[in-house]
């Protein structure tokens, strides 16, 4: 019921730098500069992109500080029943 | 007798695979079992170290400041989770081929007796009589099945089930109230056209389980900590709330608009720290407490991201909240907020998660990493009205403690439930100027963040030591060894974890 999850697309990604400090500029430029892979979002220590499956794949083995995952959804927590089967 | 069921863990550092902690005596590889410091004992019965329950064997070492294999029960997990709090434990996990799975028919739905007319029900307020908007009424004629019909009462407090029916058996009924009210629930009933239902109103002088338990805190409790509340905001006009600040994480909106887009944060928020005063408010566990609000729901959107739910407790962390409240979850291990979560513990801040509300499945992910603080949920028989919703969450083991105590039908359970909190029938504060009765981990989840302030407030140097996992490791400690055990299931940690804060 709750806590559901449910991939979005697979072409949107999160990517996260995981070392100490902050995101180094020349990693940043080769993501930019990635052919088919357009920034969406960036925050001080991630990205959110989106673009094809395989190039933004290829940027994770580039890209070794970084995580590379897909985005997901998770809806409001609810303990409420549901009707799955309306009887006719 | 039987002995302990014993199950394999690795243990490995927090960060990385070899850390000078764990070259701690307790992880040298020996044949013979080491006793276990008891951090967590029932109530006027302390047990013996010697007890199988609370010993560790490390069977095998890569490296003496590297992953071990280890043997011990679920409890002991516990109890070496408190006394070395810098030691992730991983349960071994084996591999199966992936079976294809086999699908199996529905079975088909059986339609009552018809009747020319319709099935109308009506809902008003007891004792006013006044009809009552917004109350969902859900009929399910089989409950294994979920089949059934559902309906939302109008102006006039008419709720229009279906047509060509006039009446139904039904296996069970619930009707959720609308702000202010409580709901109804009955079991193997039949309704007609024109019944009418009477929900009471919530009355803030009547204590419901969260005032039962932590009423008497004082007004000051939870003063000096900051409370990040990772949810779907908080209202910033409730008299009972006080939001110190916060940021609207959800991609695409204004920054500043932190406060509610749905009902839940608020409720969470006021769990925490709400500082009204009965009869005319309400008063969460640390009303001391600074609140922080990070929305991460969309305005009229039902779903969070991951990137959203990181950037908000990277932004928590920024602000520097000692704890952070996330009443939510997915199923699957997300390794963005793994990594978020993973470095609010590096850097002082301690998450506090709902286990999930999936009824007794396995605990939901985040809740079931090593770096939080999973929360469960219970309810005691007696602080709710009776034929309200909440008795249909009434479910065994009832506490060895308090009879009247049950883990709640709902509530997800699993050896990474660290503690558990109240979360059946919590009045609080909604968007609106008003109160509301909710259930799930959501509430018992905020309710043992709340106890952590409270306690932290009492501890300044706690609070004053650098924030690094030194201090969320302080915490975490604490927190656990102020956790008293119900008995809800005794050697099986599972549903309580460490207890009740």
């Amino acid at each position: 019921m709750d806590f559901r999850e449910s991939k979005i697309s697979m072409s949107r990604y999160i990517l996260r730098y995981k070392a100490p400090g902050t995101k180094p500029q020349q990693d940043l430029l080769r993501i930019r500069e990635a052919a088919g892979v357009k920034i969406l979002d960036e925050s001080p220590r991630m990205l959110l992109v989106e673009g094809d499956d395989e190039k933004i794949k290829g940027l994770r083995n580039d890209l070794s500080d970084w995580l590379v995952t897909p985005e997901v959804q998770i809806s409001v927590p609810d303990t409420r029943y549901r009707i799955k089967r309306p009887i006719e | 007798m039987a002995g302990p069921k014993l199950q394999q863990f690795i243990l490995m550092p927090r960060r990385g695979v070899r850390d000078p902690v764990m070259l701690n005596p307790l992880l040298l590889p020996d044949q013979q079992p080491k006793p276990l410091a008891v951090m967590a004992f029932a109530r006027g019965v302390r047990r013996s170290v010697r007890e199988p329950t609370h010993q560790i064997r490390v069977i095998h070492s890569i490296h003496e400041d590297g992953l071990k294999l280890a043997e011990m029960s679920p409890e002991a997990v516990f109890n070496l989770r408190t006394t070395l709090p810098g030691v992730r434990v991983v349960p071994v996990v084996y591999y199966r081929t992936a079976q294809r799975p086999r699908f199996e028919v529905a079975t088909a739905v059986k339609t009552a007796g018809r009747a020319t007319g319709d099935l109308k029900l009506t809902i008003k307020a007891a004792g006013s009589g006044t009809p009552l908007a917004g109350a969902k009424v859900v009929a399910f004629t089989d409950f294994a099945t979920r089949a059934g019909l559902e309906g939302t009462s109008n102006a006039r407090g008419s709720v229009l089930l279906g047509r060509n029916r006039t009446s139904l058996t039904l296996d069970r009924l619930y009707i959720y109230p609308p702000h202010g009210y409580w709901g109804y629930y009955a079991e193997n009933t039949r309704i007609s056209d024109g019944d009418g239902f009477e929900l009471p109103i919530i009355d803030l002088s009547v204590p419901d389980l969260l005032t039962t338990l932590y009423g008497g805190h004082p007004r000051d409790a939870g003063s000096g900590v900051k409370v990040g509340i990772i949810d779907t905001g908080i209202s910033r006009d409730h008299p009972d709330l006080k939001v110190a600040g916060g940021k609207n994480l959800v991609t695409g909106e204004d920054p500043n608009d932190f406060g509610p887009s749905a009902d839940h944060g608020s409720h969470v928020a006021g769990i925490v720290a709400a500082h009204g005063t009965a009869p005319t408010g309400k008063r969460g566990v640390a009303p001391g407490a600074t609140l922080m609000s990070y929305r991460v729901f969309g305005h009229g959107v039902e779903n969070a991201n991951n990137y959203d739910i990181a950037r908000a407790i990277d932004q928590a962390v920024a602000d520097q909240c000692d704890l952070i409240n996330m009443s939510l979850g997915g199923g699957g291990r997300d390794p963005a907020v793994e990594e978020a979560v993973n470095a609010a513990y590096q850097a002082g801040t301690l998450s506090i998660c709902a286990t999930g509300n999936d009824y007794r499945q396995p605990v939901s992910f985040p809740a079931r990493l090593q770096q939080v603080l999973a929360v469960s949920a219970f309810g005691q028989r007696g602080t709710f009205p009776d034929k309200s919703v909440e008795t249909g969450d009434i479910e065994k083991p009832f506490a060895a403690a308090n009879k009247e105590r049950f883990i709640a039908a709902f509530s997800n359970i699993g050896q990474e439930v660290a503690l558990t909190g109240p979360g059946v029938g919590i009045v609080s504060t909604v968007p609106e100027k008003d109160y509301a009765v909710l259930s799930g981990t959501s509430m018992a989840c905020p309710a043992v963040t709340g106890c952590i302030a409270a306690i932290l407030s009492q501890q300044p140097n706690l609070l004053q030591m650098p924030r690094d996992q030194s201090r969320t490791a302080a915490f975490t400690k604490a927190a656990l060894v102020k956790a008293i055990l119900q008995g809800f299931a005794p050697d099986d940690a599972s549903m309580e974890g460490h207890g009740l804060l």
